[in-house]
């Protein structure tokens, strides 16, 4: 058999021509699409966030007991009262009354309501066990008969008594948090009072505090904390507040679950920790310099970078995404380049910017699944070594709490909305966790490695 | 070690990949899937030439500028292979982590792809003349095509 050489001809030509209809590079033609649809747009193209999954989570783990106790002193009974045919209610109404239906809805944890009323033969320490109906009832039409109350401290102690009779509860608390002690000479004693109260849990470690605040419309007496007469309020604006408390992980699975309602409101956390977020470095967002995304320290995908040139005339950037939806909106809002410390380790890293998904320049879809960025320079790394960069987030200070507090309430019509010696409730709140290396700790502090090639 | 080689082979002759995001593909996907490939392809036509060509078969082409004609048509392929494996990878590595190149970057991948390419053609050409002189004492009528030497 004889081949002829046309048949080799024929072979030459369809491979020439294979290969020249195939020589447009992947992403060229994404990018020249990009470049026109940008060039249309005018640049002005907007970063779609994701949305956040798990909106469905199953009950947390360890979550067994939900106590729920609402004060119903006589100083609550102007946030709580009944309203004419037709009227929207309070804010403290609307709130708490949703708040109240999604705990009995909260699926593998028991639900158990109490009053906070005073100390009575039945009740030794103002603790009156309810049902969901009749909590929702008193919320709604307001209270029977006027009960004095109990004093915040002695109210803190109960309720953590009962929390401690129960492992895996967490206790929910609404009251207004007014408190001055019998003698208004002493109310220096406010904080240690607080803190004193707080032992009733003997180590710090196993307990947290989050405080969320309120404002709602208030009608009715007002009984200063002060201790001097009290003022009847029509329409006026009263601070109320949530305040949730119980082993640190059962307490952010409530804040996540529960309270995700009140993530806009101020609000203060005691010894929370939060899981490490995901995070990546992001490959061609805000980006300069020879580099590419490696394995991070102990092998973590993507969160390392190696230089294939790295000096003062070829300087890198490279951006970090992080995905912080899971997080408390306060902490959120804390993401910005004076709360992000970076740590350089033997580098001159250095943080150039912190910006959320939105705000700042149009993500590619590798950066889609962050909500937050900051941006890394970066031109010496000697050695040959990887080096680790750590990147913490401060957790936030609560500032509002100065906005909130007054040393004298007893013209509180006249002073909007603020509560008797808030700041030393919550220096008594920060003092019992005080000396507590968690409770100085960062929202997070994750590594990024970055060696040369 | 494959993966060593291969990359170490191509980087000597073409520099570190560009854009350099795209350097973890190449040492691992690319390098040594086309060095493999080309590797094959070298023996494939080689065998083609002294066995089947000039030993199953009793053809007229088992002068030097036949094997010529088979040394270029290796290089072709050598270079087709080359573009097509690393462009569908290239591709797959963009898509698959959501990287948008810029123009110029896209631009700066499809010169690195021709600089591949022609790296390619080279490398089977090389892999091609070694493996010759490997196989020709296996053909009967190409024995001393393209040259005499070893035997």
């Amino acid at each position: 058999m004889r081949i002829n050489s046309g048949c080799f001809g024929l072979l030459l030509a369809s491979a020439l021509a294979s290969s020249l209809t195939s020589c447009t590079a992947p992403g060229e033609k994404q990018a020249e699409a990009r470049a026109a649809a940008k060039a249309k747009a005018g640049g002005a193209s907007a970063t779609s966030s994701e949305p956040s999954a798990g909106a469905d989570k199953a009950a947390p783990a360890g979550l067994q007991h939900l106590n729920v106790f609402v004060d119903i002193s006589t100083g609550m009974r102007g946030f709580m009262h009944a309203n004419r045919p037709g009227e929207a209610g309070s804010q403290f109404q609307q709130t708490v009354t949703g708040l109240l239906s999604d705990v009995n809805a909260t699926p593998g944890a028991q639900p158990a309501y109490y009053f906070v009323g005073e100390p009575s033969a039945q009740a030794p320490g103002g603790l009156t066990p309810t049902t969901y109906n009749e909590l929702t009832q008193t919320v709604a039409v307001g209270m029977k008969k006027s009960a004095t109350g109990t004093e915040m401290p002695d109210m803190l102690r109960q309720v953590l008594r009962l929390q401690a009779q129960k492992p895996g509860s967490v206790s929910v608390v609404i009251s207004d948090f007014i408190y001055g002690p019998q003698d208004p000479r002493q109310v220096f004693r406010v904080k240690t009072d607080v803190k004193d109260a707080l032992r009733t849990v003997a180590d710090p470690n196993q307990l947290a505090v989050s405080v969320f605040a309120n404002v709602s419309a208030f009608s009715d007496k007002f009984f200063p904390g002060n201790r001097t007469a009290p003022q009847v309020l029509k329409g006026a604006r009263l601070p109320y507040y949530i305040w949730v408390l119980g082993a640190p992980e059962l307490v952010r699975q409530v804040n996540d679950k529960l309270l995700s309602r009140l993530d806009g409101q101020p609000q203060a956390h005691f010894n929370l920790h939060y899981p490490s977020p995901t995070y990546a470095v992001v490959t061609g967002y805000q980006s300069q310099g020879q580099w590419y995304v490696d394995a991070g320290p102990e092998g973590m995908k993507n969160s390392g970078v190696s230089f294939t040139e790295l000096s003062k005339t070829v300087p890198a950037q490279f951006t970090v995404g992080f995905d912080l939806k899971s997080l408390p909106l306060a902490v959120q809002q804390n993401f910005k380049s004076s709360q992000l410390q970076l740590d350089p380790a033997n580098t001159d890293a250095r943080l150039l910017k912190a910006w959320a998904a939105g705000s700042g320049p149009a993500a590619p879809a590798a950066g889609r699944g962050f909500s937050h960025f900051a941006q890394v320079g970066l031109s010496r790394l000697p050695g040959s070594k990887a080096q680790m960069l750590r990147f913490r987030l401060a957790t936030p200070m609560p500032t509002w709490v100065a906005g909130y507090s007054t040393a004298n309430d007893s013209q509180i019509a006249g002073q909007g909305a603020k509560t008797f010696m808030l700041l030393d409730v919550m220096q008594g709140v920060r003092d019992y966790f005080a000396g507590l290396p968690a409770a100085e700790a960062p929202v997070f502090d994750v590594p990024v490695t970055v060696r040369h090639d | 070690m494959l993966q060593k080689f291969f990359s170490s082979l191509y980087q000597t002759f073409l520099g570190n990949p560009d854009p350099a995001s795209l350097i973890p593909v190449y040492r691992q996907s690319i390098f040594p899937g086309v060095g493999l490939s080309t590797l094959f392809l070298a023996i494939a036509m080689a065998l083609v030439f002294y066995v089947v060509l000039n030993r199953v078969l009793t053809t007229s082409w088992f002068k030097t500028r036949h094997w010529a004609l088979v040394l270029l048509l290796t290089a072709i392929l050598g270079a087709t292979i080359a573009w097509q494996q690393a462009a569908a990878a290239v591709g797959d590595q963009l898509a698959q982590s959501g990287e948008e190149l810029t123009t110029g970057q896209a631009a700066t991948l499809k010169r690195y792809l021709w600089g591949f390419s022609a790296t390619n053609a080279l490398v089977a050409v090389l892999l091609y003349v070694l493996l010759s002189l490997a196989v020709k004492s296996l053909s009967v009528s190409a024995r001393t095509t393209p040259l005499r030497w070893p035997n």
